[in-house]
């Protein structure tokens, strides 16, 4: 059984994957085919405890880093590069928050950063836009898989 | 004047590799019509921004500067528009472009 963050990373690729069919990936480093106008990174960065926040102190409150990354090139010059990813970053914001607790996973999620990267180097301008989220869950020590 | 000598004046000029037929350019046409030859580059690219990269080319050519429209001009090379982003004078009479893609 995979541990409660792999579950709550596998939750927001389902929610993101219905919003965008095959544009999503988990954990891609590989580049996105430059015939795809947008894809989009869901992963883990890390998993945190505190122990001081815990109900008891067997069950520490985990603050897990989600980050997701989409990625696009303009396509079109009525929509500058910048605006089409605030346009993702805006709609990937809104369905994470839909489901924040990641089917009951998750106590639920804070977005703790928005980062824009332009690259005017390619044929058509590049870029990209971290969304970065805490998730707080709790999870018994030395038992990972589980959520409480 | 021997081969070596026509050889070195043929390199000095920089007619070896801007010569369409024999050396390694390609015609470009600029905005106002002129043909001028390019040695063009169209090499792939991936996006170098955050965690996730998307493959892309990077259109660029090596002008002669007599022959270089102005930055934010275009020239279309192999029936594609681009847009001259950027210049990179090597000093010795030629340029090196950075293109974009005209899009529509």
């Amino acid at each position: 059984m995979a541990t409660v963050r792999a579950q709550i990373v596998s939750s927001a690729y389902s929610t993101l994957n219905a919003e965008y069919p095959d544009k999503v990936y988990i954990g891609r480093r590989l580049p996105v085919d430059s015939q795809e106008p947008f894809g989009i990174s869901v992963e883990w960065t890390q998993d945190a405890t505190d122990y001081s926040a815990a109900m008891m102190a067997a069950i520490p409150q985990h603050r897990l880093t989600l980050v997701i990354t989409v990625t696009a090139v303009v396509v079109s010059s009525s929509e500058p590069i910048a605006t089409v990813l605030d346009t993702y970053g805006a709609e990937i914001e809104e369905n994470l928050y839909t489901n924040q607790t990641f089917g009951g996973l998750a106590a639920g999620l804070e977005i703790s950063s928005i980062e824009l990267e332009l690259d005017e180097e390619t044929q058509s301008t590049a870029g990209s836009l971290r969304l970065e989220f805490v998730v707080f869950y709790y999870a018994q020590e030395g038992a990972p898989q589980t959520a409480i | 004047m021997s081969l070596n000598d026509d050889l070195a004046a043929d390199i000095a000029s920089g007619n070896v590799f801007y010569d369409i037929d024999s050396g390694f350019a390609e015609n470009a046409t600029k905005a106002s019509g002129e043909v001028v030859p390019v040695v063009f580059d169209f090499e792939y690219l991936g996006s170098d921004t955050g965690e996730l990269t998307i493959g892309s080319r990077a259109p660029r050519c090596w002008i002669r500067s007599t022959d270089q429209p102005a930055i934010g001009s275009t020239l279309t090379i192999r029936s594609v528009l681009f847009s001259i982003t950027h210049a990179e004078p090597n000093g010795d009479g030629e340029s090196y472009l950075y293109l974009q893609k005209v899009l529509s």
